[in-house]
């Protein structure tokens, strides 16, 4: 028997619908749907999904859902894989497919689902006060309440050291929305958004505006990995993991969720430091290969951080790369986020971009870069530990 | 004073000596007796030596505006009629460059100077806890600190 190579075989979402919109339908639920949709996708039985594997369990409550309620709401005969990724937030969605991909290859599991579900309830909004926000007594009492406070100062400290405008991030919002205008899936499918909207649109902690921020949304996706040799008898066309796996430089901690700590020499990073070199040794290709790239947009900020870190462009000099039209569909050089991103599609933390990435190589996108072959998806930007991925058309 | 209805900390084991000194107008960070060098925030070992022996101690010298953000969405109650109002990281140099993060107060039609001075004063969250606030000073004079939006 040859080696065990890990591939994605299968996509699943459920409908995305704004905050509120599947009450009382529980995370839980919502999880198990994604799981059951990507095993359509796949063409697989339910019941040979053997591993669970997610991230970013940031609510916890009675309606949390974990690797044991799946098994039994989803009726899984066998589970021999299951795990949750250490992290504060969306930057475990590319570490999620890590493990996933690495039980498979290892031989512990055969068929392991990576999911994230998204179900808001009203007292505990991502975007508002939170009685359980993380590292409460560090941001709290400054009055920072919400992450996009927090992330204001971490991009203010970039446009002073850099000269990123507002300008700059508007060119991230606008770019997100015309991709999710060829989106049915996306919650921004039908509105548009022009640059005079943007600047329109009321300023939530400066310098981002309403439109820096993601849609505050309910919802799941999951997807499926397998091994090479069993996705020759699946429906559809396998994904190639090139490289998948964290990275995260030293003193961070909280980082920008906290208070903000951080080494002054990567402040104005994504703090994924030499990750990015050690993930494109590990694929075999260098960033001019890449033909799309999905970056985690909590912020559109992030977007011009993650360019940054990944070495699409030089430090400091995503602004420019930016207004020069280059993430742009479809003549930019490096297409980003183009399901519309956490701004206009859904904020399913990171895994509907993920979802994106597979649908890119498999050549189903609503905004398809042509006879693309490497794909890029980056998770979040300055939490520690974040993780991205590379993957491939087969 | 009137109750501010500010949401205040929640003390922990982490940090209680941070709160405790803050009731004294005391603006604290750890610091490391080994080798002497300040860390924010407080984790049980000090991050250059790994000793575990620690100690508040009190911030000195100037604190610099390093980043700023001003916001404009009331997010609790009790910031409803604040809004904007601005949110500080300042740094302390003599410090090892440890960051407070804390409310900062400003002329509300200018945009904070980052590499600019200051200065500390103290509200009071709901329940009478003391919380660090600066405000901006221009270097030697004192004065508030004030400068054109540059949009």
């Amino acid at each position: 028997m040859g080696k065990r190579v890990a591939v994605i075989v299968g996509i699943g979402q459920t409908e995305y619908r704004r905050r509120g919109g599947w009450n009382p339908a529980s995370e839980l639920e919502l999880a198990a749907r994604a799981i059951m949709a990507a095993a359509d996708d796949a063409g697989l039985k339910l019941r040979d999904v053997d591993g669970l594997c997610s991230y970013a369990n940031d609510m916890p409550g009675e309606d949390a859902y974990g690797a044991a309620l799946l098994q039994v709401a989803l009726g899984l005969p066998m589970l021999r894989h299951s795990s949750f990724v250490w992290c504060a937030g969306g930057g475990g969605a590319c570490a999620a497919l890590s493990h996933a991909v690495a039980a498979v290859e290892a031989g512990h599991a055969n068929v392991v689902a990576v999911v994230r579900s998204v179900c808001q309830p009203p007292e505990a909004r991502y975007g508002q006060f939170s009685d359980r926000r993380q590292f409460f007594n560090l941001v709290i009492p400054a009055g920072a309440y919400a992450p996009a406070h927090l992330f204001a100062i971490w991009m203010r400290r970039h446009m002073h050291e850099f000269g990123t405008t507002e300008q700059h991030l508007a060119q991230v919002a606008l770019n997100a929305r015309l991709n999710a205008n060829r989106n049915p899936q996306a919650l921004f499918h039908s509105k548009p958004l022009s640059e005079e909207d943007y600047f329109r649109s009321r300023m939530v902690a400066e310098p981002f505006r309403l439109f820096d921020c993601c849609i505050e949304s309910d919802g799941a996706a999951a997807i499926l990995v397998t091994t090479r040799d069993r996705a020759r008898d699946m429906r559809a066309r396998p994904v190639e993991v090139l490289a998948v796996g964290q990275g995260s430089g030293g003193g961070w901690g909280a980082g920008p969720l906290g208070s903000h700590n951080m080494p002054r020499d990567t402040y104005t990073t994504g703090n994924f430091g030499v990750f990015a070199d050690e993930l494109f040794a590990r694929a075999g290709v260098g960033r001019n290969d890449v033909d799309v790239a999905q970056i985690y947009d909590a912020f559109t900020g992030m977007v011009l951080i993650g360019l940054e870190d990944f070495g699409f462009c030089g430090r400091g000099e995503s602004g420019p790369f930016v207004a020069a039209g280059h993430i742009g569909f479809p003549h930019g050089r490096l297409p980003v986020n183009t399901s519309g991103g956490h701004l206009s599609e859904a904020y399913v933390h990171g895994l509907n971009l993920l979802i994106e990435g597979v649908r890119q190589m498999r050549g189903s996108s609503t905004s398809q870069v042509e006879n693309a072959q490497v794909g890029f998806v980056a998770s979040c930007p300055g939490l520690s530990p974040s993780s991205a991925a590379l993957l491939g058309r087969s | 004073m009137m109750n501010s209805g500010l949401p205040g900390p929640k003390p922990s084991q982490a940090d209680a000596g941070f709160w405790s000194a803050c009731r004294q107008h005391k603006l604290c960070a750890r610091r490391c007796l080994a080798c002497g060098s300040w860390h924010q925030p407080p984790i049980p070992m000090c991050p250059k030596c790994q000793s575990s022996n620690l100690e508040w101690q009190t911030l000195s010298g100037i604190a610099l505006l390093f980043s700023w953000t001003r916001v404009h969405i009331a997010m609790h109650p009790a910031v409803a009629d604040a809004i904007p109002y601005g949110i500080a990281v300042v740094e302390f140099p003599a410090c090892d460059g440890v960051r407070i993060i804390a409310r900062l107060d400003h002329a509300s039609d200018s945009a904070p100077a980052i590499g600019a001075e200051c200065e500390l004063y103290w509200i009071n969250a709901a329940d009478g806890q003391p919380l660090p606030a600066f405000r901006m000073l221009l270097p030697g004079s004192g004065a508030p600190f004030v400068q054109p939006a540059s949009r």
